[in-house]
């Protein structure tokens, strides 16, 4: 995005020390992106073979690391992003890919919640690509990100959908360690997602903060509420699941919660507004495993990864 | 961040067409069906958050500064400058994001069914090639902010003026439809309106300076609000 380009090329005063040792580990390194830390990601391309979904690409670039431990209670083949590097600093980037044949059926998360560092100026980068064949289904939704105070995160999602095709995508994002209440008064904030179905962009979002902040306080805003998290679930019969997806969000949400699905360019769009990661994890991991027993007849289960 | 878009012309002064047009375009009376939205209020009212204009008043500033205001704003300038650009294709670029960027079933209808009012209007009594161009573009639904920001471009009306005029009608139609709603009588209202002046001048700046691929909001709440309002029981507006 043009906020990194432009960041990138002004180098912050502070960060000679770390320039210096990351050039000497990078090794030669388009001098157009001295601050990248560390740019990794997963590739993934599922396919439908021999009656089963099979993994047939795992490409892994340090720190991302794949996993896929056997964890029958969801159903469906799956796979757990790892960050090895604990988190993401100023200037590092994760890019992951995610791709479903036709017919197949995926169900990909994260291994634990991602943090993001404060940073002294370039942004963390997470960066996401989701492609889902005709009549495939794809689960995508790793746990939250937590955003310590001065951090920088630009989060863009993409996703691309054949006409028939299926995907539950979700991300979670915490503003400040809520557990020791700590704020982001200082954090910034990029987070973009643009959803195109049979080549056509159906939806687009965008969510931006940046200091001094005040929509985290505003009624408008956050009204107090540090974890938000925006679900969507894009599939043909999108419209049809709205009721069962009312009522099963009514079911989750905890008095503390504010939450909404509405239908927007024909996918369904989930709102979840809480005042604690933890609320904003029971509400969306309830809704996520039911709505799934709804929608494609799966266990309503989500990954094991999610239950600690 | 610095906008991306190329330099607008130096913009032509405001001559009394210009501002006619305005004032006919953006006037409550104009039929685009401003009246039965609220954008949320009506939802926001129901549950005891604006009971005071102070309250009403920090509400609009945040719909202005942090919500539609900048990210429908933003589609207009986008829509204005590639109008004046001659620019088809990044016309239709801010036409297809703008219709896509949608955070509720009824702030969908709301812009679409302005736009598609809008468009069919402006084209009827103020035909110009840009609205020509714009509803080829479309079977149908177009975003209102896109729609507005064509117009201007097509008949010379300066973006200086076509932007805070817009992010003007949008709060004073806000306002009237909190009146409705509100315990707040009409003094009241209106001095509302007058205080949101910075935040309108804010706001137009701030639109100015997003580059599409960066359009981006953050009111949560008040999104949550809008979705609610589908199933509130009595509806007296369609958003």
């Amino acid at each position: 995005m043009d906020e990194q380009a432009t960041e990138a090329a002004a180098p912050p005063p502070t960060a000679g020390a770390d320039a210096v040792r990351d050039a000497a580990r990078a090794g030669p390194r388009p001098t157009t992106a001295p601050l990248a830390r560390s740019i990794g990601g997963c590739r993934l391309a599922f396919d439908l073979a021999h009656g089963g979904t099979r993994l047939k690409t795992r490409d892994q670039r340090a720190p991302a690391r794949l996993l896929t431990p056997r964890d029958r209670a969801v159903g469906i083949a799956g796979a757990t992003l790892v960050n090895e590097a604990g988190g993401l600093a100023g200037g590092d980037r994760l890019e992951h890919a995610v791709e479903l044949g036709a017919g197949a059926a995926a169900v990909v998360t994260g291994q634990a919640a991602e943090k993001v560092y404060r940073s002294t100026g370039p942004a963390s980068v997470l960066s996401t690509d989701l492609q889902v064949g005709a009549d495939g289904w794809l689960e995508w939704l790793p746990q939250e990100t937590i955003v310590f105070d001065r951090a920088h995160l630009s989060r863009r999602t993409s996703a691309s959908l054949a006409a028939s095709g299926r995907l539950l995508a979700g991300e979670l994002t915490v503003l400040g360690r809520t557990a020791r209440g700590e704020r982001t008064d200082h954090g910034r904030l990029l987070e973009t997602w643009r959803v195109h179905r049979d080549g056509r962009l159906a939806w687009a979002d965008g969510l931006r903060l940046a200091p001094p902040n005040t929509a985290l306080d505003a009624a408008a805003g956050f009204d107090g509420c540090p974890a938000l998290a925006t679900l969507i679930y894009a599939g043909p019969d999108a419209g049809d699941r709205l009721p069962v997806a009312r009522e099963i969000l009514a079911g989750h949400r905890g008095t503390e919660v504010r939450a909404g699905v509405t239908q927007v360019a024909g996918l369904l769009l989930v709102r979840v507004l809480a005042p604690t990661g933890a609320a904003l994890r029971r509400t969306v991991a309830g809704f996520w495993a039911d709505f799934r027993a709804a929608a494609a007849g799966l266990p309503a289960r989500v990954p094991a990864a999610w239950h600690t | 961040m610095m906008p991306d878009t190329p330099t607008p012309p130096a913009p032509a002064p405001l001559g009394p067409g210009a501002l006619l047009r305005l004032n006919a375009w953006l006037s409550p009376s104009y039929p685009v069906g401003a009246y039965s939205f609220s954008h949320g209020l009506e939802a926001a009212g129901g549950a005891g958050l604006l009971e005071t204009a102070g309250a009403l008043q920090s509400w609009l500033e945040r719909l202005l500064l942090d919500g539609a205001g900048v990210s429908d704003g933003a589609f207009l300038a986008h829509a204005h400058t590639a109008v004046v650009d001659g620019d088809d294709a990044a016309l239709r670029a801010v036409h297809d994001l703008a219709l896509a960027f949608q955070p509720s079933a009824e702030l969908a209808l709301e812009t679409q069914a302005q736009g598609r009012a809008f468009l069919r209007q402006t084209r009827s009594a103020w035909p110009c090639a840009a609205l020509d161009r714009l509803a080829a573009m479309t079977d149908g639904p177009v975003a209102y902010p896109v729609a507005v920001g064509a117009a201007a471009a097509g008949h010379g009306v300066p973006l200086d003026a076509a932007l805070p005029a817009y992010l003007g009608a949008f709060a004073g139609n806000l306002v009237s439809a909190a009146l409705r709603v509100l315990p707040i009588g009409q003094n009241a209202g209106q001095t509302v309106l007058a205080r949101l002046t910075p935040s309108i001048e804010a706001a137009a700046a701030a639109a100015r300076a997003t580059p599409l691929d960066a359009v981006a909001t953050a009111v949560p709440h008040a999104e949550i609000l809008s979705i609610a309002h589908e199933t509130q029981y009595t509806r007296l507006f369609r958003s």
